[in-house]
């Protein structure tokens, strides 16, 4: 366990978004799902506080990126689900594609040819 | 946007929001707890892991609820709730706080108000938008009526131009068999002005035609609707009555309505609404003035304005106007230099015009409220800090519970900016409605504008309010949050020391105050010389008899000076006229003659401007000046006399008499000088002192009169008026009598001294309370050292003196920086008023000795508390 924590990073700020967005395009999810899913998919490398991640939520709808809907969740209790907007989806092609140049431009001066 | 809808959506359900965050954490955590149970984990260690990687839920809730909340909004109502709850804790000092803002803003709107009203607001006629004005450069002088006939005929195709002017005269109406009369203001007009400003008479009809010129028809006259109801009644029945104007029969032809106030643009004063207006070819009936109307280089008097042809912008109607000018730079070439002329919508502001007089007037009006002002500011400001010293332990409380700097001088901020609202409004409020009334009942003829406030006097009130509170708010804010709130938080009294600071803004104030005050005492000095004048000039017993319609009645030359030789004459034969000479022009008509002069010994030499008039050899008998040296003209034509200024300055202490002079520059002549006579207040009391020349005159292109009387020259005014007329009764006459002319500038003179000492008085009563606040504050803030004094043997008297002496250092700072302002002050006074050397040793010495005397007084009023100081009570209160 001690071991596992220091393999542990931060995210970069800015990105959280970035990331609740990506994992929307999977489908419907709620904030439980989220997180689960980030950290899954990371190989349990991202630590994101998870409650951090409501706060981006409320964000995110403010801006017009997500939606949320009440529903059930698979224990029956109310639960809320997120879901991306046409906008969201936009949002995402854009940070996606200025994190790729600046994830290989980071690159390029680390490990110069 | 949409966002923002988003927001308020959100803000409005905030509540459910708020629940609905609950139950989304409740299940985040249980979700969690059961993954770590499902793993193996026991459910009391699963549910405090759970909560461990959920993070602070409070804080994050917080956090989240924050993302929906308006937060500048809400933290700005929260520093308003607190600063109204500051301000009823302290309703005296609020109230103080706001009168003196008020005060302060109060006057500031009311020279803004008058100054937007008279010079910035566009004029209300209809279409304005396509009414431009035209002049040749210079927007305080004229054109000449043939440059306008010139512009306006041949740049017809883009504009229909316009003139007019304004003139005094005498108006005498029959009433009901009496005889009232009065001075009015004509406005002459071209006869295609109201065309233009499309204007429609109320009653009867406007000017017909165009024709501006002799020959004339009977002279006619349009009334403004003002001056019908004020003199007539609204009398329905009133076209085509008679009324004399500078004793020439009118016939009324028509009534405009009052919603028409004119164009002029403000002189001086401020504009007031035209009795009435007479066509353009009247204008030598109504005012001989000093040169004929068709002359193209004397008479500047018309104003100009034009209606844009249909379709055509300013660019196209610059562009001709342009073209016209270099063709009539060609065509007169030498006449006059060349125009340049300027076209501009009259609906917009002409920057131009804050140069003029009226514009300058505004500005100094305005630099001397703004002073006021300031003054206000830094006795706000200072019972600000005082109030800031009270509140340091409120403050450090805030601070170190974690208050943001920022956030504390926001709140002084807000709090400031509350008060100077409030005082704003008040102020503005206020002069508004003394505007208003002032504006309505004491002045007899309604001024031509109208003082409704519009988006620019409530910009500017905001502007004022602004800086207000930024002025009053920033220096205290800023000390009050300096981070050293240790002292603070231990109440340890005096420890702030905000001394220098208080000091700062009283030696401010008294600057201010001595430079206002100063600037009253030039001014009421000017007054008091130009009233105990040296009679030079026995002005109460000389008459001017104006006349210069006889050119337009055909006289000319030889014709001419006989005409004026024997209206002379007549003039010279009445009962108490002692004896008469010719001028040209007249003393104290306003006009100015100049030329270049030279030595004749140094032709290439620099030239020297000087004034002259052109008189005859009894001139200076009749006008009562002393001839010092030589004698008068002896018939020659070539012989001038020159005032002592100009013999001093041409010739220096060596004899001027015999000398040659040479005038002009393209045309010289040379001169012989026959005499020298004491310097006279010709053109105003101002040019008192100026190089003067005077030639003998040639009657043949027309003279003016003067005549010395034995008793008080007005009741020969009306004696002199019917023989002149008894000589040709077409002619018309402007008879004056001179002292009138003297009496007009001193009263100016005076005026602006009132208006100059209500100002210093106030800003006087502002500084002194100044004062007296914060030595009282500092005898309050110091009981504890002056009960050490005391216990330690000084005499209570020397505790006062201690602290008068404490509290007049910034006040003698003050005052050395005051003289300093005020001597760069009276150096451009010097130049506007008469009679003041560019220091003025009375006026500095007794200002600045009224200030410190002052000063000290209202130091000593409350220092005299510090005698009283108990020691035991002073020493047992730490």
């Amino acid at each position: 366990m001690g071991k596992k924590r220091t393999d542990r990073q931060d995210l970069l700020p800015g990105t959280l978004d970035m990331l609740i967005l990506k994992s929307l395009t999977r489908g419907v999810m709620h904030g439980y799902g989220i997180a689960e899913h980030i950290r899954q998919l990371s190989d349990e490398v991202l630590h994101v506080e998870e409650g951090s991640l409501y706060p981006a939520l409320q964000r995110l709808q403010i801006q017009g990126w997500i939606d949320s809907e009440w529903g059930h969740s698979v224990n029956n209790r109310r639960a809320r689900y997120y879901r991306l907007t046409k906008a969201g989806r936009r949002q995402l092609g854009d940070v996606e594609s200025s994190f790729t140049r600046l994830v290989a431009a980071i690159t390029r001066v680390m490990k110069p040819a | 946007m949409t966002a923002w809808l988003r927001r308020l959506a959100g803000y409005l359900r905030r509540r459910h929001l708020d629940d609905d965050l609950k139950d989304e954490i409740r299940l985040h955590l249980e979700l969690r707890t059961q993954a770590l149970v499902d793993e193996g984990m026991n459910r009391r260690e699963a549910e405090a892991q759970a909560r461990r990687s959920f993070g602070n839920a409070t804080l994050l809730a917080e956090r989240s609820r924050e993302v929906w909340r308006f937060r500048p909004l809400a933290s700005l109502a929260q520093d308003l709730r607190f600063g109204a709850r500051m301000m009823a804790r302290a309703p005296l000092h609020a109230a103080v706080v706001v009168a003196t803002i008020a005060l302060g803003t109060g006057l500031n709107g009311a020279v803004f108000v008058l100054f937007n009203a008279a010079l910035l607001r566009a004029p209300d006629i209809p279409e304005a938008g396509d009414v431009v004005r035209v002049d040749d450069g210079e927007p305080s002088v004229g054109l000449t009526y043939p440059d306008y006939v010139d512009y306006r005929d041949r740049a017809a195709q883009a504009i229909d131009l316009a003139a007019f002017s304004s003139a005094r005269a005498t108006v005498q109406i029959d009433r009901a068999g009496e005889k009232l009369t009065e001075e009015v203001t004509p406005v002459i007009a071209s006869g295609n002005f109201f065309d233009v400003v499309k204007v429609r008479a109320l009653l009867g009809r406007t000017f017909s035609g165009r024709e501006d010129l002799p020959p004339f028809g009977t002279p006619v006259v349009v009334l403004g609707e003002a001056y019908w109801a004020r003199r007539f009644n609204r009398d329905p029945d009133v076209v085509g009555r008679t009324i004399d104007l500078n004793f020439q029969p009118f016939t009324i032809v028509g009534v405009i309505p009052a919603s028409f106030r004119g164009l002029d643009v403000p002189g001086g004063g401020l504009p007031t609404v035209r009795e009435m207006y007479v066509p353009l070819w009247c204008l030598p009936q109504l005012r001989p003035s000093e040169a004929p109307l068709l002359d193209r280089t004397t008479w500047w008097g018309l104003q100009v304005i034009g209606r844009l042809r249909p379709g055509v912008t300013l660019g196209p109607a610059r562009a001709q106007l342009g073209i016209v000018a270099a063709s009539l730079d060609r065509e007169y070439r030498g006449l006059r230099g060349a125009r340049a002329p300027w076209i501009g919508h009259i609906t917009d502001v002409d920057l131009r015009m804050l140069t003029t007089e009226a514009g300058i007037v505004a500005a100094v009006m305005g630099t001397a409220t703004l002073m006021v002002l300031l003054i206000a500011c830094a006795n706000v400001a200072n019972l600000a800090l005082a109030r800031t010293c009270a509140r340091s332990r409120e403050i450090a409380v805030r601070m170190s519970l974690g208050a943001a700097r920022w956030r504390i001088v926001r709140q002084f901020l807000t709090e400031s900016a509350m008060l100077s609202s409030l005082g704003t409004v008040l102020g503005f409020t206020i002069a508004y409605w003394v505007l208003r009334i002032s504006t309505g009942s004491l002045a007899e003829q309604p001024f031509s504008f109208s003082l409704d406030l519009d988006l620019r006097v409530a910009a500017y009130a905001a502007m004022l309010a602004a800086l207000v509170a930024l002025v009053t708010g920033l220096v205290p804010a800023l000390q009050a949050s300096k981070p050293n709130i240790l002292p603070a938080l231990k109440d340890v009294a005096g420890t702030y020391r905000l001394g220098r600071l208080r000091a700062l803004f009283i030696g401010g104030e008294v600057a201010i105050c001595l430079v206002l005050l100063v600037t009253t005492a030039l001014m009421v000095r000017s007054a008091q010389k130009a009233e105990a004048i040296d009679p030079v000039m026995p002005a109460a017993y000389l008459l001017a008899i104006e006349n210069h319609d006889a050119v337009l009645l055909g006289y000319k030359d030889r014709k001419l000076s006989a005409l004026v030789a024997e209206m002379q004459r007549r003039v010279g034969a009445l009962p108490g006229v002692q004896s008469t000479a010719l001028a040209k022009p007249l003393p104290f008509s306003g006009s100015r003659y100049g030329t270049t002069l030279r030595r004749g010994d140094a032709a290439d030499g620099p030239p020297m401007r000087v004034l002259l008039s052109n008189v005859s050899a009894s001139f200076f008998q009749t006008a009562g000046l002393e001839i010092l040296r030589g004698r008068t003209f002896g018939g020659a034509s070539d012989e001038v006399v020159i005032s002592e200024a100009l013999a001093a300055r041409m010739f220096g202490d060596g004899d001027p008499l015999g000398q040659r002079l040479i005038t002009g520059e393209y045309d010289r002549s040379t001169h012989t000088v026959v005499g020298v006579v004491r310097n006279a207040p010709f053109v105003s009391l101002q040019l008192r002192n100026e190089p003067f020349m005077f030639r003998p005159i040639d009657a043949s292109d027309g003279a003016a009169i003067v005549a010395r009387t034995a008793g008080p020259a007005r009741t020969l005014v009306r004696p002199a008026a019917a023989a002149v007329r008894a000589v040709d009764p077409r002619l018309s006459t402007a008879v004056n009598a001179i002292d009138d002319g003297i009496a007009h500038e001193v009263s100016e003179v005076m005026q602006g001294a009132a208006v100059a000492g209500g100002l210093g008085a106030l800003a006087l009563v502002l500084s002194l309370f100044g004062v007296g606040a914060v030595t009282a504050h500092s005898v309050a803030q110091r009981t504890h050292e002056i009960g050490v004094r005391i216990a330690l043997g000084a005499a209570p008297s020397d505790a006062t003196t201690f602290v008068v002496r404490q509290s007049i250092r910034p006040v003698i700072g003050g005052l050395v920086v005051g003289f300093v302002g005020a001597a760069a002050v009276s150096r451009l006074a010097a130049a506007l008023l008469y009679g003041l050397s560019s220091v003025d040793p009375v006026a500095f010495g007794s200002a600045g000795c009224f200030l410190l005397i002052a000063a000290a007084a209202s130091a000593w009023l409350p220092a005299r508390r510090a005698a009283r100081v108990d020691p035991l009570i002073a020493l047992r209160a730490e």
